[in-house]
């Protein structure tokens, strides 16, 4: 083969007459040696080109140019355009691209754009603020234009563009609210062409007239992809009520598939201009849509709708939605830092707590039911080291020693009532005793461990029993205390928190009851733990653990006597019908069974309240006047 | 909106450079946008330094801008080659006046750190580039920055369109002996193959 490469760049230049062209074509195909020498000259052409370059250098130029001829006919103006120092090998890549079509050499596969923005230059953004407040109170001018394209007049809203070696931008009719997407050269109004797409602006040739349309309001320079893990959060009149689920985003091919945490399908999205779509999924079904406008970095959106304002409220017990707007908000979750919510850290936290008890029940289970008196006697029989129980960084671990397994087995049985003669006061008499043994109205069995935990501060707690409990909640109301609607918000759920302790009681009154002679419980001791084995319930949000926060007003009474005391109130006012199918009904739901020992303090300028246990299992919150009024004649 | 039908009467660069003449700043703005990248992809690789890069491409236009408003520009005559022809005059004389050797400037990654990979690129294209002699590397820049034809080349540094020839193929190869397919400098010593 007679080879001669002199020519090949000629040839790569398209430097060639037609006779060489062909003849160096016809070699190519059978040499390859030369076809490879060929890529590599290209290579050299691709690394040249796609370096990153920075843009807007024109800017000093346009000023002195505009100060050296400025004429009475044009205007002195000054405009916010954000000449914002790119680095883009935007047009660098679509040069390469030019010289890659020539014949015989596919596209460039290195013409990637690199699109790089150069924060360090403070020309362009610099001046842009200036601009923006381009005039000092007698209307001089502070400072001199960046750059002079007028501004455009015309109803649209640049609401993204997108560099690379196919630039677009995303435009709103402001007129219409429709939203498209325009290349250079497209016609986007009449007379109406768009010129060119920069990285914060599009040149618009408005009948032949250059103008310029910056950023509108909250938009983007470019989309990044939606790929990653999304915090869902619920925001109640823009402040973070509570947290949800993780979401994972997968993009393929423009369309985004949601999945919460479970990977159970949430819902798919598309992205319409920076305006998310979230069509929600349940159970195969599409169930509505949600949609919002990301922030400028793509990193946030705040969803809402109607029905989600509706669910939020009924789920949550959370504030009337038509006094307060309602939403979710959804954070890209950055790998780098923790998690955000403090409820999924407060649960990993609360099983990490709940591990450390195992090792210690056995050992007392071997040592006649005493603990240890000091943690390292666990190793290394009942653990290999205690790494478990170790202070660290972000916890600091406090053993409580010279404890015992609560030995309830070795309390007194609760007494038979069938045999009894009077099962009412064995009852009574048995609660007695078993309080004198815990020493106190309630079984509340001693910390074992508490650990006080940092960022967010939380404080778990582990018992001789091995139950876990936390002191979040109050925490995090403190640490709203500054914020109203927030306050308000947490209130509103710690009370429904102490309505769901109420209601579990009143389950566990059932229970008893159903197996004792249809009996009421004489205290919180007797049902301890063959129905009540979670004694968190005991004690409302804010109270500290330990603390009982229920009374119960009427103790080893039989439902009957009860039904027969409310008939006999409702008679005394005169309102019954006794041959009312529904009347025995109409009794449980109006004897009050169990209730708060304290006031539910007043919050956000809202009266005191307590919550009520009805016979019948149903809780209500009612204010002190009520409670006195429906409550009050059963005290007596 | 509608996507309107007719044609666009989007403006080329010469329709820009028509406007330019009559005096549009406006339209010289947008020619700006168009050329200042290759501008400085150019200015920088000739002097190696970025502020006097950035002042090379200022001047540059700045002259552009005076010549068309003069009407200095020959008829026919590529308005790229102009100004090329400008920033390598300006390069030229400020090699002689300032260092004879102008040393890499390593603070560019620091000024530049929104795009560490491609300025990590930038710095070994630039030690292979102060390899080439100094005719090989103007020849090179221009036809891939100016997108200069091989006349306006020859022109520009006044040779005759063989040796423009020669030169840009004998830079290319020598930058790809120079740099691997990432783009790493490989070093001085490397012999072409
Ligand atoms: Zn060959």
């Amino acid at each position: 083969m007679n080879c001669n490469d002199a020519n090949l760049s000629a040839y790569l230049d398209q430097e060639l007459p037609a006779p060489d062209r062909r003849a160096v074509e016809a070699h190519l195909r059978a040499c390859p040696d030369c076809a490879a020498t060929l890529k590599d000259l290209e290579r050299v052409r691709t690394m040249l080109l796609t370096q990153a370059i920075p843009m807007g250098l024109h800017g000093p130029v346009i000023d002195r140019i505009r100060k050296e001829e400025s004429t009475p006919s044009q205007k002195f103006r000054t405009y916010a355009i954000a000449v914002a120092m790119i680095a883009v090998a935007a047009i660098a890549g679509y040069a390469a691209f030019r010289h890659f079509n020539a014949p015989m050499s596919g596209p460039p596969e290195s013409h990637a754009p690199i699109v790089a923005i150069d924060r360090d230059n403070s020309r362009g953004l610099d001046q842009t603020v200036i601009a923006q407040n381009d005039t000092t109170l007698d209307g001089t001018p502070v400072a001199a234009p960046p750059t002079a394209l007028p501004e455009t007049s015309l109803p649209l809203t640049l609401t993204g563009t997108l560099l690379g070696g196919d630039p677009q931008a995303v435009l709103k009719n402001n007129d219409t609210g429709e939203q498209h997407i325009y290349r250079p050269g497209d016609s986007v109004l009449d007379e109406v062409i768009l010129q060119d797409v920069q990285q914060t602006r599009i040149i618009l040739s408005n009948r032949g007239d250059l103008e310029v349309l910056t950023k509108g309001p909250g938009v983007i320079a470019s989309r990044p992809r939606l790929d990653g893990r999304w915090q869902l959060a619920v925001l109640v009149d823009d402040k973070v009520v509570d947290y949800g689920d993780t979401l994972t985003f997968e993009e393929t091919g423009g369309i985004v598939r949601v999945t919460d945490s479970n990977r159970d399908d949430f819902g798919e999205a598309r992205l319409d201009g920076n305006i998310l779509v979230v069509t929600r999924i349940e159970g195969g079904d599409e169930i509505g849509a949600l949609r919002g406008t990301f922030n400028n970095a793509f990193t946030e959106v705040v969803m809402s709708s109607p029905e989600l304002s509706a669910s939020l409220a009924s789920d949550m017990s959370l504030p009337d939605p038509e006094n307060h707007s309602y939403a979710v908000k959804l954070s890209r979750i950055d790998e780098n830092s923790p998690n955000q919510d403090p409820r999924a850290i407060l649960q990993a936290r609360l099983d990490e707590v709940r591990a450390m008890y195992e090792p210690l029940r056995d050992y007392a289970k071997a040592h006649n039911g005493q603990f240890p008196s000091a943690l390292s006697l666990l190793i290394p029989d009942y653990t290999a080291s205690t790494d478990l129980y170790a202070s660290r960084d972000d916890r600091v671990v406090t053993y409580v020693s010279g404890q015992a397994l609560p030995q309830t087995r070795s309390f007194p049985g609760i007494p038979g009532c069938s045999n009894s003669p009077d099962p009412g006061q064995a009852l009574l008499a048995h609660e007695a005793e078993l309080q004198q043994l815990w020493g106190g109205p309630a079984p509340f069995v001693p910390n074992l461990i508490e650990v006080a935990y940092r960022d967010p501060d939380q404080i778990v707690t582990l018992s001789a029993q091995g139950s876990t409990s936390s002191r979040s909640m109050m925490a995090e109301f403190e640490a709203l205390a500054t914020d109203a609607t927030a306050v308000a918000a947490q209130w509103s759920a710690m009370i429904a928190s102490d309505q769901n302790n109420l209601k579990q009681l009143g389950l566990v009154n059932k229970m008893f009851a159903n197996e004792n002679c249809e009996y009421t419980m004489p205290g919180f001791c007797t049902v301890y733990p063959e129905y009540l084995s979670d004694t968190n319930v005991l004690t409302s949000p804010w109270h500290e653990a330990g603390i009982l926060s229920y009374e119960i007003l009427f103790r080893a009474m039989t439902e009957e006597d009860l039904e027969a005391m409310a008939v006999d109130y409702l008679a005394a006012q005169g309102e019954v019908d006794f041959n009312d199918p529904a009347l025995r009904a109409r009794a449980q739901s109006m004897v009050p069974l169990m209730y708060n020992i304290e006031d539910i303090p007043a919050v956000g300028g809202k009266p005191a309240t307590r919550n009520v246990l009805f016979l019948d299992g149903h809780v209500e919150r009612m204010s002190i006047s009520d409670f006195d009024e429906r409550v009050g004649p059963f005290l007596r | 909106m509608n996507m309107h039908g007719g044609s666009p009467t989007s403006l080329d660069e010469a329709g820009l450079i028509k406007r330019v003449c009559s005096g549009d700043v406006n339209a010289f703005e947008l020619l700006c946008t168009r050329l200042e990248g290759p501008l400085y992809g150019y200015a920088y690789g000739m002097v190696r330094n970025s502020h006097e890069a950035e002042d090379i491409v200022q001047e540059s236009l700045f002259r552009l801008y005076q010549a068309m408003r003069a009407r200095k520009l020959r008829p026919g005559g590529s308005t790229r080659s102009f100004l090329f022809a400008i920033a390598h005059n300006l390069a030229a004389d400020n090699r002689r006046r300032a260092r004879p050797s102008v040393p890499l400037e390593d603070s560019f990654l620091a000024q530049h750190n929104g795009a560490t990979e491609s300025s990590l690129l930038r710095e070994q294209l630039n030690r292979a580039l102060a390899d080439l002699p100094a005719n090989h590397r103007s020849a090179l820049m221009l036809r891939e920055f100016g997108d200069l034809q091989y006349a306006e080349i020859a022109e520009t540094l006044g040779a005759s369109l063989d040796e423009v020839k020669v030169w840009i193929h004998r830079g290319r190869k020598r930058l790809a002996t120079l740099l691997d397919r990432d783009g790493q400098y490989l070093g001085k010593n490397v012999h072409e193959l």
